[in-house]
């Protein structure tokens, strides 16, 4: 039962999942980024620099996930050809 | 016909770029050239070398050449003609386009594709979302920067402390702020154009291999800031050993503040190894904190000890407050060797006086 294969439909929505992280993550960074700019124009230098770092970590994941989610998308995509 | 376009074009570029150049190196062959050289050597040296690049850019149409040439050209009018315009980016892009062109192209073996109205809108798409990741990525990655700088340095002025002031407007500090941020950026836009790439028209069997690939999947999750997390620890740990170490007498300032970066960064490094061993349960947090009060305790009974001369008087009346100054100067002493080698540093730069 286990072993029964995902219905077709889910399969086709599988790089959306990574594709949506991915987008959601790299919006909360590029936040994170603009905020850094805002803060050391307040002169807030150390909180600045914390939430370029932040900024910097978050869109390190997210291009991570996004990687991920175009080998998955090629990989279905030729899928679905076959 | 196309190998002609391939070979023509680069050189059309190279030479709108040494039509500019040209300009000033004849103001400047019509000068006296020895003035010159005095009042303003590197512009001129950086000129007659972006001259020579383009000369060369135009003979041998490579992208790197071209590149140069237009780096050590702004660098000759002091950055009056930015190389970090759209119109320049766009005509390294289109060099670079070209150049791999040329390297893949055959003369006479070309051959007539049919192209559907859709497939010129690709063409076309394609072509220009190229562009404009060439052209917007540089431009956005030193907008960043040259906001972040900015503000960092009116910041800092707005406090009056010199010192920083000193340190924000260093060069150095500014050259390596911006290399960090610079790499970082670097490595962003590449994994982007790689996902784009990807998205436009990946292969299976290429993005098979990489999700099969434990390399590239298996890795290791660090938890971020861990480093911090190891310098804080390195800063309560030090101290002690520090104090043991200078038992032997050390005259000079700088060397003492020289063993003390060393041990720390040395228990620095050993916490981050250590950290990735050790598991913080409640088991030795407790075992941790009990040896530490027990280790105050002794040090309490061995200094009043000096005092009372009884066993007895100085287990009942331990004095704490003795060893924990003894403790507080271990950590005072350690850090104001590391704040005057800090100081010698500074003056040895030229930032403070």
């Amino acid at each position: 039962m286990s072993e029964k294969a995902p219905s077709p439909k889910i399969r086709k929505a599988q790089f959306i999942a990574y594709l949506a992280t991915g987008i959601f993550l790299a919006a909360i960074s590029i936040l994170f980024m603009l905020w850094s700019v805002g803060y050391m124009e307040r002169a807030y230098v150390g909180t600045s620099l914390i939430s370029a770092l932040i900024g910097f970590t978050l869109l390190s994941a997210s291009l991570y996930v996004l990687r991920l989610s175009a080998y998955v998308y090629a990989v279905e995509k030729e899928e679905k050809r076959e | 016909m196309i190998r002609a376009v391939l070979e023509v074009l680069p050189r059309i570029i190279a030479a709108m770029l040494l039509i500019n150049i040209a300009g000033d190196v004849y103001a400047l062959a019509t000068k006296n050239i020895f003035l010159i050289m005095k009042q303003a050597p590197v512009e001129t040296i950086a000129l007659t070398i972006s001259f020579a690049l383009a000369l060369v850019s135009l003979i041998i149409p490579t992208p790197i050449a071209y590149v140069f040439a237009l780096v050590s050209y702004s660098t000759a009018t002091r950055f009056r003609v930015s190389f970090l315009t759209p119109a320049a980016l766009l005509s390294i892009g289109a060099l670079a386009v070209i150049d791999h062109v040329k390297s893949f192209y055959r003369s006479g073996q070309e051959r007539f594709v049919k192209i559907g109205k859709m497939g010129y809108l690709g063409i076309v798409l394609s072509l220009a979302v190229t562009m404009a990741i060439i052209v917007s990525a540089p431009l956005f990655a030193t907008t960043y920067l040259k906001t972040l700088i900015q503000y960092l340095q009116t910041s800092v002025s707005k406090y009056g402390n010199t010192f920083l002031v000193a340190i924000a407007s260093n060069p150095f500090f500014i050259l390596s702020i911006s290399l960090a941020i610079g790499v970082a950026l670097y490595r962003i836009v590449t994994v982007l154009a790689e996902v784009i790439a990807f998205y436009v028209g990946g292969s299976r069997s290429t993005a098979l291999m990489v999700l099969k690939s434990k390399r590239d999947v298996d890795i290791v999750m660090e938890t971020p800031l861990t480093m911090v997390k190891s310098i804080v620890f390195s800063a309560l740990f030090t101290p002690p050993i520090y104090s043991i170490v200078t038992l032997f007498p050390i005259d000079s300032n700088i060397l003492r503040g020289v063993v003390a970066s060393a041990i720390f960064i040395v228990i620095g490094y050993f916490m981050y190894r250590l950290e990735r061993v050790v598991v913080i349960e409640p088991k030795t947090v407790l075992v941790l904190s009990t040896s530490m009060l027990i280790a105050i305790y002794i040090g309490g009974v061995a200094v009043s000890m000096e005092i009372y001369k009884n066993v007895l008087d100085a287990l009942i009346k331990p004095s704490i407050s003795t060893i924990m100054s003894r403790v507080a100067n271990m950590y005072t002493s350690f850090y104001s060797d590391i704040i005057l080698l800090f100081d010698e540093l500074a003056k040895l730069f030229g930032v403070a006086p």
